[in-house]
């Protein structure tokens, strides 16, 4: 049985004669909780445009469940199955929370060309809506605008609607930036319940969130895989110490 | 991590959920409008004609906040869609039949496939290029309506064509009854339809599009066929408009197509507030009875007033008055809906 979601092979992108990813070899499992490190500016968020079809790469490939999908369109590529959060908040800021979700669940549901049927009375909808407000918490702020909202709950607001696509792959980017201490603790919670057969990668710079998340660790330095390995082999390589764990103490 | 997966078998879910949308409600600034689009049936006295041209106003408004308000496509050129409208109502009564509902959907047919075609570029940009194709648009066929003199009439227009009574039974009378109740119909069945679409899964991913267009692409939605959809819908409803327009007046001129025309309706959904239906009624109504009677007041000046009062309406009602007037009737109504 072969159990690979995502593959990535020879990936390399550059901006003119700066290569910003330089021939990264990735694969990632069923289930995967994989962790996706380095210093500021390595090359994580390219990587992600890369995967996710905002950027096209300038060699290699991207298999998703066996099909090469390094030509698609992003919107073919999500609905194959492919989500991801943003690094910077990308919502829909003049909607409320339960209508920003309810955007994803109507893409998810496909009904995004559906011209009648008033959607805040279609009974999966809302039902789905429900779910989701309940397990992100956000029940209490469901009538809210986006642009009215908490720092930390737009964060949350960020996650379901990654999580409303039902993707097979999830790249959260950074889900923790810029959250009080507190919330990353409840963030960390969040993702310990995603669901078991997801693959999920995540990018992080707090070590605890990454640490208490992965089963398997890839530190990226300008541009090319520093190492991989699973947490307590990170912990313990010295190149890693000197590129990312030594500088980020150092902040 | 079973919190994620199993859907928590409520069968029905919370009634405030389906309340935290905002959906568009009748308002008390809705009854209000159609109240007085009745009441004013019986006392406009001379001014029918007057009614009648605010109602295409505000068809022809509304066909732009459904554009401009709900899909965040910028368009300075909706003029174009009226007169092609205009124009295809006239020559199919010309030159085919004379029933007028066949001409409406004439119009806006025409008007749709011209939004379809022009739709494919204008919606490639955004913002100002935006802007700017679509006045061009309306420039280039503004000149073509003005030299193609054998089917425009060039700048003396079409007329002299008959339209024949409504279903074969109301006919058009010189004091223009028959043209205001005809006009209120078609507004009422345009607005009963734009609420349908705005409340639709359709309308709310409009919405996301306009507010963040590259996370609607990121949640595997189409952006540019939705975008082409709405637009090609909002062209008709001005083509109908236009249409009615060529219908009760007699007459097709190459005003229909012009830049101030676009303008202006531009200027009634500042008045009368975007993304939001009723913004198109009472801009339209205020600016058409605005314009109407500065111009009597003063014939040269009365442009200066118009731009005083716009300079206004967006001092003091940035959203428009619409909001405005609903908020009004929502301190009214407060102690009916909240408890
Ligand atoms: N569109 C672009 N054109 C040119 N250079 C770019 C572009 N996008 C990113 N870069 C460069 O590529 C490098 C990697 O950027 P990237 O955003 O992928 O880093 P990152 O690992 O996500 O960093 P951070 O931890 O700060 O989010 C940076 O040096 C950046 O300046
Ligand atoms: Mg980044």
């Amino acid at each position: 049985m072969n159990d690979t979601v995502l593959e990535i092979v020879g990936l390399h992108k550059s901006f003119g004669a700066l290569a910003v990813t330089r021939n990264i070899n990735f694969r990632l499992e069923i289930g995967a909780r994989h962790a996706l490190i380095g210093p500021n500016g390595a090359g994580k968020t390219t990587l992600v445009n890369l995967i996710t079809g905002a950027l096209a790469p300038s060699s290699g490939s991207i298999r998703l469940e066996g099909r090469d999908i390094t030509r698609y369109s992003p919107q073919r590529r999500v609905s194959l199955g492919l989500a991801r959060t943003f690094q910077i908040n990308s919502l829909f800021p003049s909607m409320t929370v339960v209508e920003n979700i309810a955007l994803a669940v109507v893409a998810n549901m496909h009904i995004d060309a559906k011209l009648w049927g008033a959607l805040n009375r279609r009974k999966q909808v809302l039902i789905e809506l429900e779910r989701l407000l309940d397990v992100f918490n956000l029940s209490g702020s469901a009538c809210q605008l986006i642009s009215n909202l908490a720092y930390g709950q737009r964060r949350l607001v960020e996650l379901a609607l990654a999580l409303a696509l039902k993707p097979k792959v999830l790249i959260l980017d950074e889900p923790a930036a810029g959250l009080p201490k507190e919330d990353s603790g409840k963030l960390s919670e969040l993702l310990r319940r995603l669901p078991a057969d997801l693959a999920v990668i995540v990018i992080e710079h707090d070590m605890q969130i990454v640490f208490g998340f992965a089963d398997r660790i890839t530190v990226l330095a300008e541009g090319s895989v520093l190492t991989q390995g699973t947490p307590s082999e990170i912990r313990a390589d010295a190149k890693v110490r000197e590129v990312y764990l030594g500088q980020a103490r150092n902040d | 991590m079973a919190v994620l997966k199993v859907t928590p078998s409520k069968d029905t879910p919370k009634r405030d959920i389906a309340a935290s949308f905002g959906s568009h409600r009748l308002g008390l600034s809705d009854a209000l409008v159609w109240a007085l689009a009745i009441f004013a049936y019986f006392f406009l006295g001379a001014y029918h004609q007057l009614g009648t041209q605010v109602i295409i106003m505000i068809i022809l408004a509304l066909s732009l906040d459904l554009a401009i308000g709900y899909s965040g496509i910028e368009s300075l050129g909706h003029a174009v869609f009226f007169g092609i409208g205009a124009y295809a109502a006239a020559l199919f009564a010309l030159n085919v039949l004379s029933e007028p509902l066949t001409g409406l959907v004439v119009g806006g047919l025409a008007a749709g496939a011209f939004g379809f075609v022009t739709g494919l570029l204008v919606l490639r940009v955004r913002g100002l290029t935006q802007v700017i194709l679509t006045i061009a648009i309306g420039a280039v066929v503004l000149q073509v309506a003005t030299t193609w003199k054998s089917v425009t009439g060039g700048d003396d227009g079409l007329a002299g064509y008959q339209v024949a009574p409504i279903l074969g039974r109301y006919s058009f009378d010189l004091y223009g009854h028959t043209a205001y109740l005809y006009s209120l119909c078609v507004l009422a069945f345009v607005f009963a339809l734009a609420r349908i679409l705005v409340n639709s899964p359709f309308g709310y991913v409009l919405r996301g599009i306009r507010d963040n267009d590259q996370r609607m692409r990121m949640l595997g939605v189409p952006v540019a066929a939705r975008l082409l959809l709405i637009y090609s819908i909002s062209a008709a409803i001005a083509g109908v408009a236009g249409a009615i327009s060529a219908q009760v007046t007699g007459l097709v001129a190459t005003d229909s197509l012009s830049f101030l025309l676009s303008g202006n309706v531009l200027i009634m959904l500042l008045i009368g507030g975007m993304g939001r239906l009723t913004g198109a009624f009472i801009g339209g109504i205020i600016f058409v009875i605005f314009s109407d009677r500065a111009a009597a007041i003063d014939p040269f000046n009365w442009l200066f007033m118009l731009g005083g009062l716009l300079i206004l309406a967006v001092r003091f009602t940035p959203q428009g008055v619409g909001p405005w007037i609903d908020r009004m009737g929502g301190y009214l109504l407060d102690r009916r809906r909240k408890p």
